[in-house]
């Protein structure tokens, strides 16, 4: 693939974003004296700052890599991602769960199920997320490095570490205030530089007829403009599928259980700010998805003679985007390319950020160190930032090697542990039934059962895979039977453990 | 048994139907997510969202904007969930 030549114009757009972006972050880490103002910024933040990082939180290089290679490969069913997995969730969230967590006074979901469960669910979640969140930040770093090395040519490796350097500095210094920031200006340039990309993209293409014309005279891509796929869909997207595993699983696990996620509505001022953060973030992804996926299909109808057919087993993964990109002129390229980079940056420091609070809050501070102060948190949390950037390096090696595609690692990842979280979150939200024995059989159960339907396949236990969004589901199932059932065997909590921590048992303060 | 057979094999091209055109069952289970969200969304006290005696103006009530985007949802699978 030729590398794209950066004329004057788009390096200086780059430069001087990367300079606000950085500026920014490392002014607003003048006000950062506390574990607090480093994990949760004070709890000050304003909801449409937060509303806007959680959508870039969610949303980053990954995504827009990632989106348009599957976009290219299965079409519009991947906007159900941003749909049913993402606006449904994130409403039910808004108005059932996050102010609840903002009243629980928590710092992190394991520190919430320690207090609903018992320590032991609190310590297997903060290891589990810790080890899901390397996974992330390396999936992060190879869709980064992927790109850059697709559009400039740069060195894989050299992307990686100049992209770990910049953000953890920023992240390091500024905490939770630096990153919703800084997020606020992503998100701006993410959108315009998401929407440029489709415009340019759509004008080569002859408008959206043309690009139907076009993706319709291809082969395999009948179901390329439906959302939802037959029920026999060989993808890994059959609407069943998407359903029970994206729609009641993966999205609400991630959307009310996702450390990166939580944590920034936990850091506003009231719990009505985190609801209307969380409607803000509904709002704006009404339009996300199509922002993604659409470059894949306009990859798909210019680029389909080089790229191959979407399922060739010689498929190239982060390839769709970089040519889309090379549509657009000097200027605009500056700026996409720093919607691209705004993505990378957003995500990693949210993920790095929040690795760093579970740990120091949910082994650090009750396991290794009761007696810690507050300023002795905040270095161990600086530090963790540096080891967590540092280890998501290293595993960026592994998901180079072992997966098709980075969206396809990020969502294994997430399907081995959101089903247990989302079962836990659930039955300790709703009812006063579920036990602290219920919550870790739920854990056990439910990660074994994710574990094995995930990797039988490599084992030789059947064939084929399972998608990944079944796997989800069923792990869900387990831990949901197995929480009842060894709950029904042993004692609750009594009433005033569970006030304030279970729906039905409000905290005097209201909502 | 002339009417029970009838009658089975109403069930059974009921099935069919199914089978066949799965994504409309599909789609119907979808825009039934979204209506249900907002049975819900509808259904929450005031008090339960802070508005106890004084209901703010509908453009900074969220329950408003929550059940708008609830309803645009139901426009994009009733709509675009498959062709033909």
């Amino acid at each position: 693939m030729q590398n794209l030549a950066l004329e004057r114009i788009d390096m200086i757009l780059v430069v001087i974003y990367l300079l606000c972006v950085t500026g920014v972050g490392l002014w607003l880490s003048r006000g950062v004296r506390s574990s607090g103002d480093l994990f949760l910024a004070g709890r000050s933040l304003p909801w449409w700052a937060v509303g806007t990082s959680l959508v870039v939180s969610d949303i980053g290089a990954k995504d827009m890599v990632g989106l348009a290679d599957d976009g290219y490969r299965f079409g519009l069913v991947m906007t159900n991602f941003d749909f049913i997995g993402c606006v449904f969730p994130v409403l039910i969230a808004a108005f059932l769960v996050m102010p609840y967590l903002w009243l629980a006074g928590v710092y992190t979901i394991p520190e919430y199920l320690g207090r609903r469960y018992n320590a032991g669910v609190r310590i297997l979640f903060a290891v589990a997320w810790g080890l899901f969140m390397i996974g992330t930040l390396a999936v992060i770093f190879v869709s980064a490095a992927t790109m850059f090395q697709n559009l400039l040519g740069w060195e894989f490796w050299y992307s990686v570490a100049g992209t770990a350097v910049l953000v953890g500095a920023y992240t390091a210094c500024g905490g939770l205030r630096a990153v919703v920031f800084t997020d606020f200006l992503s998100c701006i340039v993410l959108i315009v530089g998401a929407a440029m990309i489709c415009g340019f993209g759509l004008y080569e293409t002859g408008g959206w007829s043309g690009l139907q014309q076009r993706i319709a005279a291809l082969p395999n891509t009948e179901h390329h403009f439906d959302l939802l796929l037959p029920a026999d869909s060989p993808t890994p997207y059959p609407w069943p599928a998407v359903l029970l595993g994206l729609g009641f699983v993966l999205g609400p696990a991630y959307w009310m259980g996702n450390q990166a996620i939580v944590q920034r509505s936990f850091g506003t001022r009231s719990p009505r700010a985190a609801r209307a953060s969380y409607v803000l973030c509904a709002a704006i992804k009404l339009v996300f998805p199509l922002l993604l996926v659409l470059p894949g299909l306009i990859g798909l109808a210019l680029y389909h003679d080089q790229l191959g057919d979407a399922g060739s087993p010689d498929w190239q993964s982060g390839s769709v985007l970089p040519l889309v990109v090379g549509l657009l002129p000097s200027g605009v390229l500056g700026i996409v390319l720093g919607a691209f980079l705004a993505g990378v940056m957003s995500n990693l420091d949210s993920y790095v950020n929040s690795a760093s609070t579970l740990w120091v809050n949910d082994l650090y501070r009750p396991l290794i160190r009761p007696e810690a102060t507050d300023h002795e948190c905040l270095v161990v949390g600086r530090w963790l930032i540096v080891i967590f950037m540092a280890a998501g390096m290293a595993g960026s090696y592994f998901v180079l090697q072992g997966f098709d595609s980075v969206y396809e690692a990020f969502q294994t990842f997430m399907s081995l542990i959101q089903g247990s979280l989302f079962a836990l979150l659930l039955l300790g939200m709703l009812t006063r039934w579920a036990t602290a024995a219920g919550g870790v059989a739920g854990i056990l159960l439910g990660v074994t059962t994710a574990v094995v339907l995930q990797f039988g396949h490599a084992w030789n236990l059947w064939e084929p895979t399972i998608s990944f969004l079944w796997v989800a589901w069923w792990s869900f199932v387990a831990a949901l039977v197995s929480i009842s059932a060894v709950s029904l065997v042993t004692r609750p909590h009594d009433t005033e453990r569970l006030t304030g921590l279970v729906y039905w048992l409000p905290s005097r303060e209201g909502v | 048994m002339t009417h029970v057979a009838a009658h089975g094999s109403r069930i059974a091209s009921g099935w069919l139907l199914l089978s066949l055109e799965d994504r409309l069952l599909g789609q119907w289970l979808f825009v039934a997510v979204f209506v249900l969200l907002i049975v819900l969304l509808l259904w929450i006290p005031d008090e339960r969202l802070g508005y106890a005696g004084s209901r703010p103006a509908w453009y900074f009530n969220v329950r408003v904007w929550a059940v708008l985007i609830a309803a645009t949802q139901i426009l994009v699978y009733a709509v675009w969930s498959y062709q033909g």
